[in-house]
C-alpha cells in the first residue's frame, strides 16, 4: 500500500542508464537512486518535469498509487 | 571560536563528564554495598548514620556595616544538618537511602546521556532523532529526581523532624517541591521535542528528490 515508483522500468523503455538520466536531470546519481529505490519522501515538481521531459513519459508513468494489492494509476 | 578550539572544547567535556560518571559510580557502588552489608543483610556493623537538614526558627539580632552605617539585622530562620549516630532503625534508614541511591542513579544516567549527547556533537551529527529521545529522558529524569527528593524530604519531615528534640531549637517540618527542578525539566523536554521535530524535518529534507 502506498506510492510506488516505477522509474526503473520507464528507465529501461527509453533505455537510458541512472547515471545518464541523472546528469541529464540535474540530480545527484544518489538522489535519483533514492527516489528510484522507493526511499524518497517528496518530490520536487521540478524534478517531477524534468525527469518526464528526458523519458517522454507523463507523471503516472512513474508514480502509481498501489492500496491492497490494486494498482490505480494517478 | 575555530573549528580546531571547538572539537578541543567538546573533547574536554566528553572527558570531564566520563570522569565524573565514573566516580559517582564508583562512590554509588561503594555505598550501596555498604548498606545492603550493613543494616539491610547484618553482615557488618557497618555504621548507619542519617545526616539530613533540619530547619528551625532562632531569634538573634546583629548589625551590618554599610559605608560606616550600622544596621540592624536579624537572623529569623536558620538551617542546619542534624546526624543521628548509629544505629539508625533500619525502617527509617534503608527506605530514606533507597530514595538517595534512586536520585543518585537517575544522575548518573543523565550523565551518561550527556555524555552521548556530547559525543554525537563531536561526531557532527547533534540533530538526528536519538538526540531528541535523550533530551526527552534528560527532562524526565529529572522531574522524577525532583518528585523523589519530594518524597525525601515526605519521609524524612513525618517520621523524624517530629522526634527530634533539642534544648535550645525546634525544629521545623519543611516539606517543598523543588520548582526549579520543574522548570529545567520543562525547558530540557520541550527543546528534547524541538530536536525531535528538527531531525524530522531535516530527513524529509534530505529524502526531497
Amino acid at each position: 500500500m502506498g506510492i510506488r515508483i516505477n522509474l526503473d522500468v520507464m528507465m529501461a523503455k527509453s533505455k537510458i542508464s541512472l547515471g545518464d538520466l541523472a546528469e541529464r536531470v540535474g540530480i545527484t546519481q544518489a538522489n535519483l537512486s533514492i527516489l528510484k529505490t522507493e526511499k524518497a519522501k517528496a518530490v520536487r515538481f521540478s524534478t517531477l518535469e524534468k525527469i518526464c521531459k528526458e523519458l517522454g513519459c507523463q507523471p503516472g508513468d512513474i508514480l502509481e498509487y498501489e492500496t491492497d494489492g490494486k494498482n490505480i494509476n494517478v | 571560536m575555530s573549528e580546531h578550539r571547538v572539537y578541543l572544547f567538546i573533547k574536554i567535556t566528553d572527558g570531564l563528564i566520563t570522569a565524573i560518571t565514573t566516580l559517582l559510580a564508583l562512590y554509588i557502588g561503594y555505598r550501596f554495598l555498604m548498606l545492603l552489608a550493613g543494616p539491610v543483610f547484618g553482615i557488618t556493623d557497618q555504621t548507619t548514620k542519617l545526616l539530613y537538614p533540619v530547619h528551625f526558627n532562632v531569634e538573634e539580632e546583629g548589625v551590618a556595616e554599610f559605608s560606616g552605617r550600622e544596621l540592624p539585622v536579624k537572623i529569623a530562620k536558620a538551617k542546619a544538618f542534624a546526624l543521628i549516630e548509629s544505629p539508625t532503625p533500619e525502617w527509617l534508614l534503608i527506605p530514606v537511602k533507597l530514595i538517595r541511591f534512586s536520585i543518585f542513579g537517575f544522575i548518573i544516567w543523565i550523565l551518561l546521556l550527556l555524555r552521548q549527547l556530547v559525543r554525537s556533537v563531536k561526531k557532527g551529527d547533534p540533530f538526528n532523532m536519538k538526540n531528541g529521545n535523550r533530551l526527552r529522558w534528560i527532562g524526565f529524569s529529572i522531574l522524577i529526581i525532583g518528585i523523589f527528593d519530594f518524597f525525601h524530604d515526605i519521609l524524612l519531615n513525618i517520621f523524624i523532624t517530629p522526634r527530634l528534640s533539642f534544648e535550645s531549637i525546634i525544629p521545623k517540618s519543611t516539606i517543598h517541591f523543588n520548582l526549579s527542578l520543574l522548570l529545567v525539566a520543562m525547558i530540557i523536554i520541550v527543546i528534547g521535542e524541538a530536536f525531535r521535530i528538527g531531525a524530522e524535518m531535516k530527513e524529509e529534507q534530505e529524502l526531497t528528490v
